[in-house]
Parts: structure tokens; sequence; C-alpha cells
């Protein structure tokens, strides 16, 4: 029963929204005390408080591939299927980076792409640190800005696998998006000088390998 | 260290604590992005006048231009392979 998603739930992409995280990674987290003692029937209400003790993201770590305090809620989120509104909280959220991160992973599963790039996208420019638990158990020190850009450009983060979504550049042509314009683009003026340089850079590299360069 | 004795205090994030250091360090890493946005939007260009052109040849050159793509492919192939003792 505990493990169940709720009954009211929609589904997600023509499935049950918890079969967005893989069947073995689940598995791990129901096994976690953390999952069993402390979220138990928890409400998309009391699940901010969990979420407000958080002290690091992170997938699967430790020789016995444990999961994560972060990972455990992210299934709890799938499982009860909170509204956009409450979501959208989470990541406006200022004053608690991973409440933050919480509602940015479970948009970018559950999210439309359009949705994806609106709400994410801003948060690039969060900077603030915080801890991403590796593979091997240990504490690494990442930021904001570097969790959210995997989001946006990983197929698997978290040992979680980040459903597909379109290139910006795809949704823009189509006319789903405005461009985005970086917060650094009123900062630095040679940017865009520096820009083309480097794409020019980054294209003669691979003209060395195409055929009629 | 044993995994149980591993902190979340052991690594530091604090934001007060050096944030011009940490500011610029964010302004690089955005600056990359903006990078790898131009490059791809650049070569998803490319790849479309590319379909362009192809589609505005006749048979015959798009035969000739397979062909040189292919001669091309496998001379680089053969570069990297070892040769047989």
């Amino acid at each position: 029963m505990a493990n169940a998603t709720d009954p009211l739930a929609k589904s997600v992409r023509g499935t049950d929204p918890q079969n967005l995280m893989e069947r073995i990674t689940r598995d791990k987290v129901y096994a976690m005390t953390y999952w069993k003692e402390k979220c138990f029937g928890v409400s998309a209400e009391a699940l901010v408080d969990l979420a407000v003790d958080l002290r690091s993201v992170g997938g699967i770590y430790g020789g016995n591939n444990r999961a994560t305090e972060f990972l455990c809620l992210t299934l709890k989120l799938l499982q009860i299927q909170p509204e956009k509104e409450i979501v959208l909280e989470f990541i406006k959220n200022e004053d608690h980076k991973y409440v933050r991160l919480l509602g940015a992973f479970y948009l970018r599963l559950v999210g439309k792409p359009t949705d994806v790039y609106r709400y994410l996208e801003p948060l690039l420019n969060d900077y603030r640190k915080v801890r991403y638990r590796t593979r091997d158990g240990k504490y690494a020190l990442t930021h904001v800005d570097e969790f959210v850009n995997n989001l946006l450009t990983k197929d698997m983060f978290c040992d979680v696998t980040l459903p597909r979504v379109p290139h910006r550049q795809v949704l823009e042509a189509a006319g789903a998006l405005e461009p985005r314009v970086s917060a650094l683009e009123e900062d630095i003026a040679d940017l865009e000088e520096e820009l083309e340089s480097a794409v020019e850079e980054a294209i003669g590299q691979r003209m060395n390998m195409d055929v009629d360069a | 260290q044993a995994l149980d004795e591993m902190e979340p205090s052991d690594v530091d994030t604090d934001d007060e604590l050096d944030d011009s250091i940490e500011f610029d360090n964010w302004k690089s890493r955005e600056l990359e992005r903006l990078k790898a946005d131009r490059i791809q939007r650049e070569l998803l260009f490319r790849e479309r006048e590319e379909q362009e052109r192809l589609r505005a040849m006749t048979e015959e050159e798009r035969d000739a231009y397979h062909a040189a793509r292919l001669a091309k492919k496998e001379a680089d192939e053969g570069k990297d392979r070892p040769k047989m003792a």
C-alpha cells in the first residue's frame, strides 16, 4: 500500500508516474529506512518540511546501492502527484536550495518541454553552493546552476533517466518558446565576439573531418 | 572514512563566504553554456543548409556527392586502423 501511486494520479506519458524511475532504483528507495519512516503517507505540505531538511542531492550511492533522501522524496512526489502550482512554489522557493532542486528535478521528469525550459532556465542564474552525493557516498560541491544545466542537457541524472525534451532551437522554431536572454549579456561587452570565435573554432574542427571542407 | 561517518558538513556550502569568487566562477560556467548553445545552433543551421543543397541537386550530382563522402570516410578509417603485421 505504502508504495502504491495515488489512485487519483494522472498517468504521465501513458504510464504510472512512478515508472519514470526505473524499477531497480525504485526498489532501492522502497528499502530505505528514511522512506519507510519519514515518507509514509505524507501530503504535499508535509513533504515540504522534509525537503527543507535535505542536506544534499544525488542518486544511488555506496556499496549497498542506497538511495539518497533526495531520490526518496522525488519518488514520493511521483506517487502523490502534487498540483503544478505547488511544484512551481517549490521551484520559486528562494530560501531553501534543496526544495528548489527537488521541485526542478520533479518538473523535469513530468513537465511539458516548454515548461521545463520556461521554469528551469531562470535557475541557471542561481549560483549558490549545494552538495551532491557521489556514487562512492562522498559529498561533492556543486552549484544550483550546474545541477539545473545537467537537467537540461543530460539524458540521465541522479540515476534517473530524464525524459527526452526537444532542443531549445526546435521549440523556438515552432514558436513555442522565446529565445533565452542570459543574465550575462548585460554584463560582458565583448561577449558576442567571444561566442563567435568559439563557434568558429568548434565548427572548424568538425569541418576538417567533413568531406567538402 | 566509512560511509556512515560521512557527514554532509564535510562539504561547506556557506554562500556568504566568498561571493565575488563564486560569482566569477558562475560567469565562466554561464559563458560555456552560451558557447555550447551557439555551437549547437550553428550545427543545426548547417545541417539544414546541407539538406537543402542535397535536395536541389540532380541525380548524378547526388551520386557523386555520396561517392565522395564514402571515399573520404573509408580513407579516414584506414588511417586509424593499425597496419596488419
